[in-house]
């Protein structure tokens, strides 16, 4: 409770506020020009009830138009279920695209709204999925939306995920506000401070996770940027006890 | 004697190769063109990046100065390279951002942040002076 005064008091109180840098665990709706890309890569680390699982994510992401973005995202999975059993390997790939539906430019700002599809495809190992459990394919829906100024950066994105073999769909939304600590400059040296708020309700079902993942970013030039994001389960009905996300992005070209 | 007139004709020699340079300097200088552009979206540091690679790859570009929290971005170019502001537009949009406005001029621009600096230097030293008066 102490930590989230902190948190909530380093947002009131400040009021110094420059340029920030992508949220962490909600989507941005600030896509890179054209021929942009970039690469993505982070560990997480995700503590429940039934064990610990830890995910290493690659994404590379790149703008074949300014308005249209596709890319992939590889997990690599290591599983420790309290039983004492362990697994890992690849876990499920999935293809993404993004496109612009609406940018309205100012000085210094912008908002946009993106439409988003994700698909993966099962093509984990059977140790990591479980001898029992089914292939899944999953269709993600969403849209991603920002107003992203100087001073402040308001993210957030909503979707529909579609699960295959007789499984439960889910509704999925994040919102997200990134402050930066440090003042202005190009080329930046900054640290920004976000607070986030995910959610994963599984329709009908009994699964529903909502937490709040207070994170820090620290951006030391043009091309890195590196971040941790700490997620605390905010609902009584998830065996998620905590996740840690930390990682790295790189601008090439 | 001779000793005399030969240092005499090499400080001469030095000052008109000193001269000269900075003549040639100055052809240089004006030989460029400077533009400046209010682009409407650079609202984050990657943005900043994004805008900046894309200006960079205009021929004759250089340098290329961005200013966040103006909107402001600055290049110059030799005058036989100099994009047209259709261009220049072009660029902009497919960086992913807006261009607002674009200025040309024979001359460097002035910086808004920091003549915004030094206005605001005056003022606290015209401030000061008159709180030391009173």
């Amino acid at each position: 409770m102490i930590r989230l005064k902190y948190i909530a008091l380093i947002f009131l109180v400040h009021n110094q506020l420059q340029a920030q840098g992508p949220p962490i665990t909600t989507e941005t709706p600030i896509m890179l020009g054209l021929e942009g890309s970039a690469i993505r890569t982070f560990l997480k680390i995700t503590d429940s009830g039934d064990g610990q699982l830890t995910r290493w994510i690659l994404g590379v992401p790149y703008n074949i138009h300014t308005n249209f973005q596709v890319g992939a995202i590889l997990p690599y999975t290591w599983q420790n279920q309290n039983g004492g059993s362990t697994a890992n390997g690849l876990g499920d790939i999935s293809f993404f695209t993004k496109a612009m539906l609406f940018k309205r430019d100012g000085r210094a700002r912008t908002f946009r709204i993106l439409a988003t599809a994700r698909q993966s495809f099962p093509t984990a190992a059977k140790s990591l999925r479980g001898a029992d459990q089914p292939e899944i394919y999953q269709t993600y829906l969403g849209l991603v939306f920002g107003n992203v100024t100087t001073r402040i950066g308001l993210y957030g994105d909503i979707g529909y995920r579609l699960v295959s073999s007789k499984l439960k769909d889910h509704f999925v939304y994040n919102f997200s506000v990134g402050i930066p600590l440090l003042p202005v400059r190009y080329p930046q040296k900054q640290i920004n401070a976000y607070l986030e708020f995910n959610a994963d309700h599984t329709l009908n079902g009994p699964a529903n996770l909502v937490s709040l993942s207070p994170g820090l970013q620290f951006i030391p030039g043009r091309r890195f940027l590196a971040e941790v994001s700490y997620s605390l389960p905010l609902t009584t009905d998830s065996s998620l006890n905590w996740s840690l996300l930390s990682g790295i992005r790189f601008l090439l070209n | 004697m001779p000793r005399q007139i030969i240092k005499r004709l090499s400080i001469m020699a030095t000052v008109l190769v000193i001269l000269g340079s900075s003549m040639l300097a100055q052809e240089a200088d004006t030989s460029r063109i400077y533009i400046k552009m209010e682009i409407h979206g650079l609202a984050c540091p990657y943005c900043a990046f994004g805008m900046e690679k894309e200006l960079k790859r205009i021929s004759g570009v250089e340098n290329v100065e961005i200013h966040l929290e103006e909107g402001l971005a600055y290049i110059s170019l030799p005058t036989s390279q100099v994009p047209s502001e259709e261009d220049l537009r072009e660029i902009v949009t497919d960086a992913g951002f807006t261009l607002k406005q674009v200025e040309y001029s024979k001359e460097p621009f002035i910086r808004v942040s920091s003549a915004k600096k030094r206005n605001s230097k005056t003022k606290n030293s015209s401030n000061k002076k008159k709180s030391q008066g009173s």
